[in-house]
């Protein structure tokens, strides 16, 4: 099937065998490495490569670190870029419980891992359990003609062992076509919000004017380029707070879980990150909602659509 | 396998009948647990209402237990439309009744009432109270649920087979009837028990697992464009 979403548990050990057996439950990836490398592929319908070496380093007790390559012919990768993903902030058992979340398809990949839950074994705070991180790659649309189409964009944590995922993106040419991996940021539409402190809410994304349910783009804007297109295979669906305060303002929690069809392609909510403790932040371009100054760390995250079968 | 999600626990409320709960708006994909003690035995609740203007929803009683001059009672709210605020609470008997509240997020059909799976309820007066031991299917949600004649909470929780989810206890008192709730995924078919460390006390336990139905077909959905002239977005909607 071109399309999979699955959720599932593993290890540290296994956690890197266990990404790629499902990476390939999509037709349109391989292992262009063969046997047992971890170097999974797809080419987007702009003929874009999508390539990400699951094993850039070995997997450790805390986080698994990956290449992400421009190209990659015969054995070797052009324009690497590297990227982690941490859910520990203690040192843990790479025999330790792992719970993951998996979309792939021709046009994306995003995965998230998530260390383990209160009340498993070495999970970080015994009550609230460890971090989740995630990592997305896929097709950017382009908002205009003479683009070096094709274009893709990642986005992860970008330093070892680092408690909080970085806000930018990286776009994997310059609307130029001289430079790889150029830095941008993602907007969508939110709150307009510049304040620390201020409440933070989630608007109801059901409209009465023709009962339908809306989704966000998330919007593409290179810092040296400006806008460039969006994400063609991820949407924003607002913002987790379960901490937050209770009527003013009105808060509508996203409906996660929630299946819907768009452009006769069906998509789930999920919630990409989770933290512990204000020193593992809900952060990456997908969304800042830091840990919840009411009692629940970890619970706040953005929801975000992402293709399933 | 259904899947579930931390969403909120509250902070529990006390009163007499009715009582009415505001609380944080409820989408469609999250149920209520709705655990209640009363300080004697002989209240039983009638019924759980939505009084949120325009929003519906669905509240059926899991199980109830009584002994030891206590009654507890056990609720599950579903399929919630138009994100419902506002409950109201009423029952038979009198009295004050302690309500603590939990909301978690499903990736099941929440629009019929799942399959209860209760083991029968257990009563004591030793510093253990253990809930009754209920064997899941995999993929239900377990529940362990306790009161006792006490002010005093509990000192430590053990799950037995599956974890009963620390951060989902809500554990709150009045009228010297300590109400305490968990609940968490069955990610394997065990049986599966909690047992608190508490005051000597008489107390009362039930144990429950919960099979939902699997997740609704797909809705439409659209993305708003915010440049909705550009090439790219082109025939998309609006």
């Amino acid at each position: 099937m071109p399309n999979w979403y699955g959720e599932f548990d593993s290890t540290p050990a296994n956690i890197v065998a266990d990404l790629k057996a499902r990476i390939l439950n999509s037709t349109n990836w391989a292992n262009i490495s063969g046997g047992s490398g971890n170097v999974m592929s797809a080419t987007t319908v702009d003929g874009a490569q999508m390539v990400v070496d699951l094993a850039d380093a070995g997997a450790t007790s805390r986080q698994i670190q990956m290449g992400i390559y421009r190209t990659y012919t015969a054995g070797a990768g052009t324009d690497k870029l590297t990227r982690y993903l941490c859910w520990h902030t203690i040192t843990g058992s790479t025999a330790d419980l792992l719970h993951a979340t998996l979309s792939v398809g021709q046009d994306h990949l995003f995965f998230y891992i998530e260390g383990p839950r209160g009340g498993e074994p070495n999970a970080d705070d015994a009550t609230w359990g460890s971090a989740r991180q995630c990592f997305f790659i896929g097709r950017l649309v382009p908002y205009f003609t003479g683009e070096p189409n094709p274009v893709v964009v990642s986005l992860a944590n970008n330093v070892s062992l680092s408690s909080q995922s970085q806000p930018l993106v990286y776009v994997s040419r310059n609307r130029a076509n001289t430079s790889s991996w150029v830095p941008a940021r993602m907007g969508t539409l939110t709150i307009p919000n510049a304040q620390t402190n201020a409440p933070w809410f989630s608007a109801n994304r059901i409209a009465a004017g023709d009962s339908n349910t809306y989704l966000w783009p998330y919007v593409v804007i290179e810092e040296a380029a400006g806008l460039r297109g969006r994400l063609a295979k991820a949407f924003f669906a607002g913002l987790w707070a379960p901490g937050s305060a209770i009527g003013t303002p009105q808060d509508f929690p996203p409906q996660v879980y929630q299946r819907l069809v768009y452009n006769a392609e069906n998509y789930i909510i999920v919630l990409p990150h989770r933290c512990t403790t204000t020193t593992f932040q809900s952060r990456s371009a997908f969304g800042w909602a830091d840990n919840s100054s009411t009692g629940e760390p970890g619970m706040a995250s953005p929801a975000i659509a992402v293709p399933t079968q | 396998m259904t899947s579930f999600t931390y969403m909120k626990v509250f902070t529990g409320q006390n009163g007499t009948s009715p009582q009415t709960l505001n609380l944080n708006p409820i989408p469609p994909n999250a149920l209520a647990l709705i655990a209640m003690g009363f300080p004697s035995v002989g209240p039983s609740v009638t019924g759980i209402a939505v009084a949120t203007a325009g929003a519906t929803g669905t509240f059926i009683r899991l199980n109830s237990m009584n002994g030891g001059g206590r009654t507890g009672e056990l609720w599950l709210g579903y399929n919630f439309v138009g994100y419902p605020s506002s409950f109201v609470v009423t029952w038979s008997g009198g009295g004050s009744c302690q309500i603590n509240e939990t909301y978690l997020i499903a990736d099941a059909d929440l629009t019929v009432a799942p399959n209860v799976n209760a083991a029968t309820p257990t009563a004591g007066t030793s510093t253990t109270l253990n809930s009754g031991s209920v064997t899941p299917v995999l993929g239900d949600l377990l529940i362990a649920f306790g009161i006792w004649a006490s002010a005093t909470g509990s000192s430590a929780r053990v799950s037995t087979g599956n974890i009963f989810a620390p951060s989902t206890l809500n554990e709150h008192n009045a009228n010297v009837t300590n109400v305490s709730m968990l609940a968490g995924p069955a990610n394997v078919a065990v049986a599966s028990s909690l047992q608190w460390t508490i005051p000597s006390v008489a107390w009362l336990g039930m144990a429950l697992s919960l099979t939902f139905a699997a997740p609704p077909a797909p809705v439409p959905a659209f993305v708003y464009k915010g440049r909705d002239t550009a090439i790219a977005d082109a025939g998309t909607v609006p």
